[in-house]
């Protein structure tokens, strides 16, 4: 892991796959990838383009065949890391018969918070995400959007230094998306790193430093957005253009 | 141990507010009425009745918490991705696996609480003016040992749950796996002791050794039945309940250490 020891999160030549029935489907191919400290990465690509397992890998909720993953300079699967993360899933899954006070100082509590800072940091954070009202009711009653801005709420009741959203916008109305860009802003100005996956472009291009685009487990892109493709007009042209390119390839 | 009683904590409460344990409690409540009705019917043996039937709805509800509602709260976990909101914090998966026992022990314990007070009642109401029929040697303290006993058989029970849960990859074949374990864990004892009675098998002592140590190794849940016991008012050996006491609590770590092994070698995609 030479070179990454200052890297947020850096992936070195990772490859994952998973077996159907008896064939194995190869999910990463080789990932190599480094965020810096303080940065915000957008994770973008189609469906099926492996940026959920690679989440899921530095989670280490799955174990690479081969590769090594650090966080914060941590190696996974050597050292403690997941108290400098703050993590938000792709469709957050609640206990619905807990609160959503419960549910946040559980977190906190976890996270190594004492009992009175647990319940302090959690109506701070309940607060900001405009979930004040709701925070003793138990979340079955809670929307989509109320569940996902809870799910936010989790990642940053232990202010870690690095925060690692799946999809953050996914089920939010427009009033929810601008408050979770307010976040993520907020977390650059406060020197956090932000690594999250986003199907919504037009989001990686206003919120992102940089932005690295996958397709079938190969990254194919890393850089800055107005690196992407001068001549395209648009983050969204050139996005296609590359997908395109690279299927074109992989036909030939 | 923090860490382990804050999984235990969410586990429990989130399992108290659950509408299907309310529905349990309501059905062995419905059942210590019946058992006051069924009583009254018997001119002989009345005390044994009341009590055995009293012990019997302390262990069906067990059983129904364990096989619905522990079963479905690990595979919900799973098959949701809610596990991902607890393993992305400092907690490893024993922490989550010894404190979901934990957490739906306590459940199991307290609806065997709850419902002991309530057989206790339905006992007293059943024979209330008929008290003679009760057998000379009753008393309370081993009626709560009978419930004491069944309860650790529960546990038992829940902790084999836990392992198939981890062991299978599908609910309902868990479900399956620990429905079998309870039944054979229930009744191996008496098929040992009718085999090792049996004229035809009795030069065999190699088979009769062997599907005794089987009928521990499963486990030996009829071990822990004192409903004869507490419904007759005969004797109990300490030594044997110490024992037996020992073997429970020897199983349920064991299986949890299975369990915990299991688990940390299988993936969460």
């Amino acid at each position: 892991m030479a070179g990454n020891d200052q890297a947020a999160v850096a992936f070195q030549g990772v490859w994952k796959s998973f077996k159907q029935g008896r064939r194995p489907i190869v999910a990463l191919r080789g990932l190599t990838l480094s965020v810096a400290i303080g940065e915000i990465f957008g994770f973008l690509g189609p469906n099926g383009a492996g940026k959920s397992t690679a989440i899921k890998l530095l989670l280490r909720f799955i174990r690479p065949d081969e590769g090594a993953i650090s966080v914060d300079g941590l190696l996974l699967g050597r050292d403690q890391f997941h108290h400098r993360i703050g993590y938000l899933p792709e469709a957050p899954c609640f206990y619905e018969n807990l609160t959503g006070l419960e549910t946040l100082c559980f977190a906190a509590r976890a996270s190594g918070l004492s009992r009175n800072e647990a319940e302090t940091k959690a109506w701070k954070v309940l607060e900001e995400l405009n979930l004040k009202p709701a925070g003793k009711s138990q979340i079955r009653t809670y929307s989509k959007g109320m569940k996902q801005r809870l799910g936010i709420c989790q990642a940053l009741i232990h202010d870690p230094g690095i925060y690692i959203l799946d999809e953050p916008m996914s089920g939010l109305d427009p009033l929810g998306r601008r408050l979770i860009t307010e976040v993520i802003l907020d977390l650059r100005k406060r020197g956090k790193t932000v690594f999250f996956s986003s199907h919504i472009l037009s989001d990686a291009e206003r919120l992102c430093d940089r932005i690295g685009i996958l397709n079938k487990g190969e990254m194919l892109f890393v850089g800055r957005v107005d690196e992407i493709a001068p001549d395209e007009k648009t983050l969204e042209d050139a996005f296609v253009k590359i997908i395109e390119t690279h299927r074109g390839a992989a036909i030939d | 141990m923090t860490k382990t009683f804050l999984v235990a904590k969410i586990a429990f409460k989130e399992g108290t507010r659950n509408r299907a344990l309310h529905g349990i409690i309501s059905l062995g409540i419905l059942l210590f009425a019946v058992n006051i009705i069924v009583t009254a019917m018997f001119s002989w043996e009345m005390g044994k009745v009341a009590v055995d039937m009293g012990l019997s709805v302390i262990s069906l509800a067990g059983l129904i918490i364990i096989f619905f509602l522990g079963i479905n709260s690990l595979s919900n976990d799973l098959e949701r991705r809610t596990i991902y909101l607890i393993l992305s914090r400092p907690l490893t998966k024993r922490h989550y696996l010894v404190g979901k026992f934990f957490g739906l022990g306590l459940l199991v314990i307290t609806s065997s609480l709850v419902l002991g007070v309530l057989a206790a009642v339905s006992v007293k109401i059943a024979m209330y003016g008929s008290e003679s029929f009760m057998p000379a040697g009753f008393s309370w303290a081993t009626f709560c040992l009978g419930i004491i006993y069944q309860t650790l058989s529960l546990l038992i029970v829940l902790a084999l749950s836990v392992l198939w849960v981890t062991a299978t990859s599908h609910p309902f074949t868990a479900l399956l796996v620990s429905v079998i374990s309870y039944l054979v864990g229930q009744n191996l004892e008496n098929v040992t002791s009718i085999i090792s009675t049996s004229k035809v098998f009795a030069g065999n002592p190699f088979l009769i050794k062997t599907l005794e140590w089987i009928s521990w190794i499963f486990p030996n849940l009829a071990a822990f039945d004192l409903k004869t016991t507490a419904a007759y008012g005969l004797p109990v050996d300490a030594a044997y309940l110490a024992l037996t006491a020992a073997y429970g609590i020897s199983y349920i770590i064991v299986c949890l250490t299975i369990a915990t092994a299991i688990f940390n070698r299988r993936e969460l995609p």
